[in-house]
Order: structure tokens, then sequence, then C-alpha cells
């Protein structure tokens, strides 16, 4: 339904919640019909109070497919194919060739290439929209971001385990990512997942197994890589 | 919105427009029992739908302190008997 419908609809319900409520209470003396006025009002209040559609919705789509299209670009160009980590500041750290885990402590993000006695990364900025704080719930922020803000997917829950946490997205968006992104970035979907996970954690993660289950919903494990000294 | 969101819309009222038939065709005459279980069924869709809302649930804030206000006044009738 439009906006200007949920609006108008609000605001019909609220009006004749309240005249019904008044009207049964004083003129009719009826209690059941008082506390349908009363529902009808409550159901108005729900209606205005609830998050809004937002119309920027096609908007950010169309960006993410755009994103989606141009890193699977840079990502086959440089071969990627392993697994990239996310840091805490919104990067994301592609090895090239790299083995172990990178010193994060020289990582300043204003390079394309990063370089460390581990190997070559490549640099790309995440796409986390909003500043996720560190120390934030985890579950919390995957809502705000990933269900709310982008709306990749229907909505998500989060299990934590020593330091892997299970990621489940029901009925996430497909982007048609490509074979290398999927295997180096995981799903459209989970990358954004995994970029606000590090930054609310404040720890450098990297996705693991990204597994489809029936009735629409994608399990993704989350790992905490321990070894990447951080600065 | 979000079909949760939706759903938790729809289902309110119909679930109102339920209690209020059941508890009128049982012949309830009191005010406080029907928003009782309006207040309840409020915190039970809720619970399990959890619509996003533009900023606090202001209406659970409400429903709340309405609801403690009832059980006061039933409460002191209680004693005051």
């Amino acid at each position: 339904m439009p906006r200007e419908g949920e609006k108008l609809l609000a605001a019909t319900l609220l009006s004749s919640g309240l005249a019904m409520t008044l009207y049964s209470y004083f003129a009719l003396s009826s209690i059941p019909l008082t506390a349908l006025g009363i529902g009808i009002l409550v159901t108005a209040a729900s209606i205005i109070a609830t998050y809004p559609y937002t119309p920027y919705r096609e908007a950010v789509q169309s960006v993410l497919h755009s994103y989606t299209a141009n890193i699977s670009r840079v990502l086959e160009e440089f071969s990627a194919n392993t697994p990239a980590l996310y840091t805490p500041d919104g990067f994301v750290l592609v090895p090239l060739r790299a083995r172990g885990e990178p010193d994060l402590r020289r990582f300043t993000g204003e390079n394309l290439v990063h370089s460390d006695p581990s190997g070559y990364y490549l640099v790309l900025q995440s796409p986390v929209p909003t500043a996720v704080e560190r120390g934030a719930d985890v579950e919390a922020a995957l809502a705000e971001v990933v269900v709310y803000s982008l709306g990749l997917s229907d909505s998500v829950r989060v299990v934590s385990r020593d330091e892997t946490l299970i990621l489940e997205l029901s009925k996430p968006r497909s982007f048609r990512e490509g074979a290398r992104f999927r295997r180096v970035l995981g799903p459209l979907p989970v990358h954004v997942s995994a970029a606000v996970t590090a930054a609310a954690l404040g720890k450098v993660v990297r996705v693991g197994e990204v597994r489809e289950t029936g009735k629409g919903k994608v399990v993704a494990l989350l790992e905490v890589v321990e070894h990447a000294a951080q600065g | 919105m979000l079909l949760k969101d939706r759903l938790f819309n729809v289902l309110l009222p119909l679930l109102y427009a339920v209690t209020v038939y059941s508890l009128a065709s049982l012949g309830e005459q009191r005010l406080d029992a029907y928003f009782s279980m309006l207040v309840l069924e409020y915190f039970v869709l809720y619970a399990l739908l959890r619509p996003k809302r533009r900023h606090r649930d202001y209406i659970a804030l409400v429903l709340i302190a309405l609801f403690s206000v009832v059980v006061a006044f039933r409460v002191l009738e209680v004693i005051g008997r």
C-alpha cells in the first residue's frame, strides 16, 4: 500500500476509533463497543508508529547491483580466490598472494593493495552504510543494517559459539553475484553481515561455510580471526 | 513496511475483534477486563512479530501505564471490601 494510503487509513482509524470510544461509552453506555473503539485506536497508533517503507529502497538495490558487478570485475582481474578478511574499521582485505594472517598494525587503508610479511591483500571498502558502534549487540546491528536499512533479507538471527558465529538469514535477496564474488566475499547479504559483525565485535572476521537450507534461509559461519594482529 | 510489520497491523485488529466479540458473547460488562485482554494481545503479538517502530514503542509504554492504573484500582477495590 502506498505511504499516502497508509497515512489516510491511520487517520481514518484514529478518528473513527476516538468517535466510537467516546460515543459508545458516554451515549450508548456499551462496554463492548467502547472496547472495540479502544482497539481501533491502538491499531491506528500501531500503523502510525510502524517504520515506513523507505522510498529509496529501489535506489539502494540499484547501487548494490552496481557494487556487486564492479567488485566482481576487480576480483576477476586480480584472480582472487581466498575468502576475504573483514576488519572492524570497515575494510575488506582480499588475499592475493598471502599466507597466514595480515599484520594490521601497519595497515592504513590508503592503498589499493596492502603488503606485509604475510603477503599481498587487495583493500576494499565494505558497504556498511551506517556507523556501527564497537561493542553493539551483533544481532541488533545486523537487523538495523541488513534488514531495515538495506533490505537484504527479511530477518536475521545470530548464535555465538566460541569464536564462531552462526548467522541465519531469512529470505535473503539475490544479486546474481558471480562465482568468484561468492567464493571470496560470500553472497552479498552475507558479505554485508560479515562487515557489520566485524565492526560490532571490534575484531577481524572471515566468512566460512555458507549453506542454503530449504525454506529460503541461508546459514553462514563467521569466524573470528584470532591471529590478525590489530592496530 | 516489511511483511511482518504488515502482518502485525492486520492480526492485531483481527484479534481485538475476536476478543471483543467473545467477551461480549459471554456477557462481560467490565471495561477493565476488555482492556486487559487488549493489552495482553498487543504484547504477545509484539513479542512474536517484533514490528519495527519509528522511535521507541510509546504505545507499549502507554498501554502498560494504563494497565497498571486499571490493576491498581481493582486491587484497591478488593482491599476496600
